[in-house]
């Protein structure tokens, strides 16, 4: 190790190269605020060479090294490893090509998510994918965990946008996959890269398919009387044909949380509220809002608001997009969870986790992407009683297998990271795990890059109580 | 003699059993098979078939990979459903597993995205015999690597797919066609750039180049759709003809491109990605005094919106493609085979493709990706 710091030092300024344990201390952590590590030491790179240059000689020495963005992971994909270095990739922020006419940017790694729908938006483009933290959170992130958002039925996740990418591997090899094309041949290389978790190696340069932004859109909030009723408007919308943008549904613990943060003008004593949001161009919206009236209006809300315009859109959205720093607040700590059942089991889940809240004693909120079936249950405890972290863990897990029970998924956009690695054998056999191993190995035979995350069996690092993640506090960032 | 399971079970069997094999489905692309020396033993997929789960509400569909497209498609419409990629050659007989296996799209494509976009969950043989999983059967995951995705375009040489999972959408209540006449490729180019960065939400987008055709195709909400088309027209300058076709030429237009009709029967066929503004690059010439250096190319069509020619095995094509540094994929040789799978620049050999294939097929039972 000693050698490799050396090394080190050779390629990186003092000022560039955190060695220091007060400077350390700023990345042991990442969204997933339960676990921390500290690493021998975080390279800060400028350059796409200095990143290959830094790979490379934690392969020639078989150190570990973990990529981070704005570590905003909620499955604490970007945690630390001990034993190894952090490279940081934050000041590879440069947008290098944005070519309106192909319709594609060519960005670095640290780029911001919301960076590129502002560079876009002028010309009427934009980056579809839209995860809540999109302020802060880094496309590097992004296509290292396949990042989700609240419009993936109709527009896909990340790695349905990014149509092809320049990386180092965890071997030190540059490789370009794909270009700038939304068609292909050969294997799907930037497709398998999408999504590994940082366990393949570092995206340098990714081509970005910019979609052109909806024309209009017709955003409708709902108040029901129960959840379930909530759960059947959307099955309702479904059914008919048509095909929202978006669909969400909060439930009340997090109506109520949502309305004491940000004042969002929800429905008062409404059980829950369903969002639902159309778009396309104008006559097309113009059709489908006829439908989606008189099928909400078959839903028997308490309550119905459509917005007239972009403010009275926004506001809607506020009170969705702050539910979960909002029912944050409600608790010391929380866990939030991300699991995927099938929509039409989504009422049958919500009673199941119901009751499993009850048995644990301990709330739970929800707030979920009803139109994909994406659930995100936030278990409320306090890490200052002794055992409750455990039984708050004890309760995600139990929702965990739910979710597999049901058919559905233990991840839908948070990843597996180290948070639910343990679970990953429950949602695919023997074989299927296998033969993702043998990928990770041809991809990084000495498993160096970003170890200990979504296999199981890894040494399983610190776990700790906090609270908020310091962004989330400053309202910066909220959380799908 | 060929070897025909009817279950994924009876797939990993035969696969076990044949130390070189192959998985064939319908033989609508045969150059895919045909460039895979003898010694590797075709595994049939015309019993692998059926649809293993079907939830409308769920916008999934789970079908056995020799099942028909065309069977696929009857099934969802019953439902008001449909394969947003319009599937090549499935009035031909192509089934869905060559279909991923070849990694082919269709006009549709242009609006909600090719087949990568849709495909969500496979189950496939690989090279040790075993029947593994991938991806899922919700619409949404992010749990473990995305081999559906890898294996779209694999051509066999990875696995042999036994079961996939699409996610569907409700199909548009009513679509219409329209012809923009006498518009040279280079325009051709440049106007699909500008409607495709416009909000006009076209459904599909093709050129005829030789013809001098731009054809273009709306859906959605019946009542829409003449509005639509009028903003369409508003934004095609007036030298050109705009022409809105009937419902039935329109029809059958678009299955003529999505069936190769356009092209004498048996022609060679070769699907060439180009990158979204490409077609620019590509003909600028035609028509003006650089014309010599634009070679005789050959019948092709621009398709999916401008991010894909299909185009035959002309030789001058294939040099010119060579100087740009663009790769085709041979679905159709003349005869039988054309002796390799791609045309054009060569395909660039990496360690990590290498790699993967020794990871997914570590004894060579299938044939190489070269």
């Amino acid at each position: 190790m000693a050698s490799f710091l050396k090394q080190l030092e050779a390629l990186f300024p003092a000022d560039r190269l955190l060695v220091d344990p007060v400077h350390l201390a700023a990345y042991e952590s990442d969204g997933l605020t339960a676990y921390r590590a500290t690493p021998r030491a975080v390279a800060i790179p400028e350059t796409a060479e200095e990143v290959v240059d830094a790979v490379r000689l934690c392969a020639e020495h078989g150190v570990p090294f973990v990529a981070r963005g704005s570590g905003t992971s909620l499955s604490g994909g970007s945690l630390p490893v001990e034993e190894g270095i952090v490279i940081a990739l934050n000041r590879l922020n440069r947008i290098l090509k944005l070519d309106f006419d192909s319709h594609v940017a060519i960005v670095e790694p640290g780029v911001l998510n919301l960076q590129v729908t502002q560079a876009a938006l002028p010309h009427g483009l934009h980056f579809a994918p839209d995860p809540s933290s999109q302020q802060i959170c880094t496309i590097g992130g992004n296509v290292a965990f396949n990042s989700g958002g609240a419009h993936c039925l109709r527009h896909g996740m990340t790695s349905n946008h990014v149509l092809g990418l320049r990386a180092v591997l965890a071997t030190g090899e540059v490789v370009q996959f794909d270009g700038a094309s939304r068609e292909r041949i050969g294997p799907d290389f930037t497709g398998l890269f999408v999504g590994c978790e940082g366990l393949f190696g570092i995206a340098l340069e990714i081509t970005l398919r910019l979609t052109p932004r909806a024309e209009c859109f017709h955003t409708v909030l709902a108040g029901y009387e129960s959840l379930e009723a909530a759960g059947d408007a959307v099955a309702s919308v479904v059914a008919s044909g048509l095909l929202p943008g978006a669909m969400e549904i909060m439930d009340r613990l997090a109506i109520q949380a949502a309305e004491a943060s940000v004042k969002c003008g929800y429905p008062e004593n409404a059980e829950a509220v369903m969002i639902v949001e159309l778009e396309g161009p104008r006559e097309e919206v113009a059709a489908d809002r006829e439908k989606l009236a008189a099928l909400v209006e078959a839903s028997r809300p308490a309550e119905v608001r459509v917005a007239r315009d972009d403010a009275e859109r926004a506001a809607i959205w506020k009170g969705r997009k702050s539910a979960f720093s909002a029912v944050g607040r409600l608790s010391p700590d929380f866990i939030v969870q991300d699991g995927v059942v099938p929509r039409k089991r989504l009422g049958e889940a919500l009673r199941r986790i119901g009751a499993m809240s009850r048995e644990a004693g301990l709330r739970v909120a929800n707030v979920f992407h009803a139109g994909d079936g994406n659930l995100h249950p936030l278990i409320l405890y306090d890490g200052r009683e002794p055992g409750a972290l455990d039984r708050a863990e004890a309760l995600a897990g139990r929702i965990l297998r739910l979710c597999i029970e049901m058919g559905g998924s233990i991840t839908g956009e948070h990843g597996i990271g180290v948070e639910k690695r343990d679970y990953l054998p429950e949602q695919f056999g023997p074989d299927d795990i296998d033969v993702m191993r043998r990928i990770r190995l041809a991809f990084d035979p000495d498993e160096i890059a970003n170890r200990g995350k979504m296999f199981p069996g890894a040494e399983a690092p610190a776990l700790s109580q906090h609270g908020l993640h310091p962004l989330e506090k400053a309202g910066v960032i909220s959380r799908e | 003699m060929t070897l025909e399971p009817d279950s994924p079970d009876a797939l990993a069997d035969c696969i076990r059993a044949a130390p070189h094999c192959l998985a064939v489905g319908a033989g609508t692309k045969p150059n895919l098979a045909a460039t895979a020396p003898e010694k590797f033993r075709r595994v049939s997929t015309r019993r692998l078939t059926g649809i293993v789960d079907y939830e409308p509400s769920e916008f999934t569909v789970t079908v056995r990979a020799g099942t028909p497209v065309a069977e696929i498609e009857s099934v969802l419409a019953a439902e008001g459903q449909y394969l947003p990629f319009d599937p090549p050659l499935a009035r031909a007989g192509a089934t869905i597993g060559g279909t991923v296996a070849a990694g082919l799209s269709g006009s549709g494509a242009c609006r909600f995205g090719p087949i990568r976009d849709f495909l969500i969950g496979v189950r496939f043989v690989d090279g040790e015999g075993r029947l593994v999983t991938g991806g899922g059967k919700v619409v949404k995951n992010a749990a473990g690597f995305d081999l559906p995705k890898f294996l779209i375009g694999s051509l066999g040489r990875l696995g042999a797919l036994a079961e996939l999972t699409f996610k569907v959408f409700p199909k548009p209540e009513a679509s219409v066609t329209f012809a923009i006449q006498r518009m040279a490729p280079f325009n051709a180019a440049r106007l699909l750039n500008r409607i495709g960065r416009s909000s006009l939400d076209l459904d599909a987008m093709a050129c005829d180049p030789e013809g001098e055709i731009l054809w273009g195709r709306l859906a959605g909400n019946e009542s829409a759709l003449e509005k639509r088309l009028e903003r369409v027209r508003s934004e095609i300058q007036r030298e050109y003809e705009f022409t809105v076709t009937t419902p039935e030429a329109g029809a059958r237009f678009w299955e003529s491109l999505r069936e190769f009709t356009w092209l004498p029967p048996k022609s060679p066929l070769v699907k060439i990605p180009i990158p979204i503004g490409g077609g620019a690059e590509i003909e600028p010439l035609k028509g003006t005094r650089f014309d010599h250096l634009w070679p005789h190319p050959g019948p092709r069509f621009y398709d999916l919106g401008g991010n894909v020619i299909w185009a035959t095995t002309a030789s001058e094509l294939e040099k010119f493609l060579q100087i740009r540094n663009f790769t085709g994929l041979i679905l159709r040789g003349h005869g039988e085979s054309a002796h390799s799978l791609w045309f054009g620049a060569p395909r660039p050999e990496t360690a990590i493709a290498r790699a993967l294939k020794h990871a997914l097929d570590p004894h060579d039972r299938f044939p190489p990706l070269t």
